[in-house]
């Protein structure tokens, strides 16, 4: 009952309310300060996503729909197509150096493809209250996720499972680190594909990259290097968000003036914080990313119920 | 050492499979960027009048993306393409297009494999270039 009010009842109350908030935060200021400010804010996103080693695409949307005045499902598009063009541009390299392996993504893709695709049908159809509350909560377990998760470099895998097998998963990839060839293999396939569709159906939902997820999937259940998982995360990205980005894309959902300098500005950004990648510490980033996060989540929250 | 490390690196022979869908991957993506930028140039200069003009975003971006369609007869699904000619549209084909990447890169990696005979790979191809046309088929709408 408690949940039946809380998801139900107190967004649709205060829902009217939010759109005339948002159309007096919006109308006073010219149209063209928008995609500027959208460029230079995407440009920042750019350089801190690298900084902190998380995808532009979960930083875009929470950050985005709090602190702009579009609508969620503006964002949510835009988020996508960010995503997308980030991994679409990283993709070649880390498919020609074997470092993203095509055989590995493949099978993960086809699921994650599906449940993305419902994911972003179930986001369009829910009204944005609703999805300002739940990306909140999301977006504080990603808090958790990128707080708690450790990382294996190498983990060790005894044997290769029947699927890993059949579609013939593995590889050999140079790592620099040891001047040495490193060959892999992965296992738990099945448990893989299945937390392969969840992830999907939440970056289908609220247009966020999954890359928080996918690395630690890959990494920690199927047994992949780390380097491997990395790599193969951002490339399965290309794959998983088109088939979300389709929907938005098709229901008009994708606003030119919204995704076009969001787009641009994260890639600028993102080379420009490779470069500063050396001149950092990373930690100190990835803490701010914590608490910027986390602050997001909460005003997602907040005004999902049209308290702010 | 520096010689003997790359040594070791260059006897990795990437996957056939790989190395193809890299470069159908690599040069889809520039072209699709280089329209992106050209298409929202034309675009914000005016040399081509949008649907939605520029100066009325602000109103209508606070609303939902079914609602702001309706307010200007555009169509989901496909039917955008019958405006092909306004700038928003041209750039929102330019988007598109990146869209389109993967489902160009997977039809060019199946004859590989079908060549192999790799029943497994090939089903997963085909498979997912029938997701990718569903969602892209614009028979999936949101009401």
């Amino acid at each position: 009952m408690f949940f039946f009010f809380l998801f139900f009842l107190v967004p649709h109350a205060f829902a009217a309310k939010d759109i005339i908030l948002a159309e007096e935060t919006s109308v006073g200021i010219p149209w063209w300060i928008w995609p500027l400010s959208l460029f230079v804010f995407c440009f920042g996103l750019g350089i801190v996503a690298v900084l902190a080693g998380v995808g532009g695409g979960v930083l875009f949307v929470p950050i985005l729909g709090t602190f702009f005045p579009f609508h969620m499902d503006f964002v949510r598009g835009a988020g996508l197509m960010v995503a997308l063009a980030g991994s679409l541009s990283a993709g070649p390299g880390l498919l020609m150096r074997n470092l993203a392996s095509l055989r590995l993504c493949m099978p993960m893709a086809l699921i994650a493809s599906i449940s993305s695709i419902m994911g972003a049908m179930v986001g369009l159809a829910l009204p944005q209250n609703i999805v300002r509350i739940s990306l909140g909560l999301v977006i504080l377990a990603i808090c958790f996720v990128l707080l708690t998760s450790k990382r294996s470099e190498f983990p060790e895998i005894t044997k290769r499972d029947k699927i890993a097998q059949i579609l013939g998963i593995h590889g050999i990839y140079y790592e620099i680190t040891q001047r040495k060839n490193i060959n892999w293999q992965i296992q738990n396939s099945h448990i893989g594909l299945f937390l392969f569709f969840l992830v999907g159906f939440i970056a289908g939902m609220f247009g966020l990259g999954a890359g928080w997820a996918n690395v630690a999937v890959f990494n920690l259940v199927l047994g992949a290097p780390l380097k491997i998982s990395v790599a193969s995360s951002n490339f399965l990205l290309s794959i998983t968000d088109t088939s979300a980005a389709w929907i938005y894309l098709n229901n008009g959902a994708v606003l030119p003036i919204i995704a076009v300098p969001s787009v641009v500005g994260m890639m600028l950004g993102s080379q420009v914080g490779v470069r500063l990648l050396a001149l950092t510490k990373p930690r100190i980033v990835r803490w701010l990313v914590i608490i910027l996060l986390s602050v997001s989540g909460l005003m997602s929250i907040l005004k999902g119920f049209a308290v702010i | 050492m520096e010689k003997t490390a790359s040594r070791t690196e260059q006897n990795i022979e990437t996957p056939v499979d790989q190395k193809k869908y890299a470069m159908v991957l690599k040069w889809s993506t520039r072209v699709g960027l280089f329209f992106i930028l050209l298409t929202f140039f034309i675009y914000l200069s005016g040399l081509i009048s949008p649907v939605v003009p520029l100066d009325k975003l602000p109103r209508l971006w606070v609303k939902n993306s079914a609602l702001l369609n309706e307010s200007f007869g555009i169509a989901i699904g496909w039917g955008w393409v019958n405006l092909i000619f306004r700038s928003d549209i041209m750039a929102k084909a330019a988007l598109t297009f990146l869209a389109f990447v993967p489902i160009l890169c997977y039809l060019t990696v199946l004859p590989i494999y079908i060549k192999k005979r790799e029943f497994a790979m090939i089903f997963i191809v085909i498979l997912e270039i029938s997701i990718l046309a569903l969602a892209a088929s614009g028979f999936l709408k949101v009401e």
